[in-house]
């Protein structure tokens, strides 16, 4: 009994903190992260999904906090966001008349593998995130980073197959602009 | 451009985003795969769009771990989130 009673500060201090980088990683919200970390843990005293002592503790929580992200990015993506102007806009990447790009991609310099060790490159990568709208933040993250299937995102979300594509198009093209910018070419000049 | 049977850059960039998504057409696949081998621009932008997307996956992974940069929770947080669960 007594390791019942201990058990809530014991997951706290064992897990809050990896649940809540998993968490603000896809939510990029502080708030919102300490929010489904929170629903995780109160979720799992209560027993709410059966531990199963076939699965480590760490992964039984983190399937619980997929299911809170989703759940919570579906609450704030029916949230009006003020991002309608900018989802309608066209990119800016082509020319309005031809559809040529205005600046052509060229090939990045160096491995990209060889930057995951890197932390400035990193930190990149999380200014690209975050500057991305609502919207495309969210599909980003259940699309790409959770590998959840296109339906099942179109499903979650309530938005079209057609009205998904348009989003993880502009997506893309934004993150690849942006880290093209402050990364892999700054200031035109040849990549670090 | 736009009316000849090549796509415009922009179609092309579309086209190989939608691909990631769901089957092209037949007549879709053709000329988008002409393009590419016409404008290495567009190589440029698919390649590129996998090396963020495999960045992003592995970003999603190393935060878990906390390496090598993060957004940790606050001590104020852990401490509301200890506090509410010991409400139960």
């Amino acid at each position: 009994m007594a390791q019942n009673r201990t058990a809530p500060d014991r997951w706290v201090e064992a897990h809050a903190a990896a649940l809540f980088r998993y968490a603000v990683t896809r939510l990029r919200r502080r708030e919102d992260a300490e929010d489904v970390v929170q629903e995780t843990l109160l979720a799992a005293l209560k027993g709410e999904r059966g531990f199963r002592g076939d699965s480590a503790e760490r992964t039984w929580l983190i399937g619980i906090l997929r299911h809170k992200i989703v759940d919570r990015i579906r609450i704030l993506a029916r949230e009006p966001v003020g991002m309608a102007s900018t989802d309608d806009e066209d990119d800016g990447s082509w020319s309005a008349d031809t559809g040529l790009w205005l600046k052509p991609p060229r090939s990045w310099h160096g491995d990209p593998a060889a930057l995951s060790e890197n932390a400035e490159f990193w930190t990149k990568v999380r200014a690209c995130f975050a500057g991305l709208s609502e919207r495309h933040a969210q599909v980003f993250a259940l699309r790409v980073m959770d590998d959840m299937p296109a339906e099942e995102v179109c499903k979650q979300l309530g938005i079209s197959a057609t009205n998904l594509g348009v989003i993880l198009h502009r997506a893309r093209t934004r993150l690849r602009s942006c880290l093209e910018q402050t990364w892999f070419a700054p200031a035109g000049e040849d990549g670090p | 451009m736009t009316h000849s049977v090549i796509y415009p850059c922009r179609e092309a960039s579309r086209l190989t985003n939608l691909r990631r998504e769901q089957k092209l057409t037949l007549n879709q696949r053709i000329r988008l795969n002409l393009h590419l081998s016409l404008c290495s621009a567009c190589r440029a932008y698919q390649r590129q769009i996998t090396v963020i997307e495999n960045a992003f996956r592995l970003h999603a992974k190393q935060v878990e771990a906390a390496l090598p940069v993060s957004v940790e929770l606050s001590a104020a947080a852990t401490e509301r989130i200890r506090q509410r669960l010991r409400q139960g």
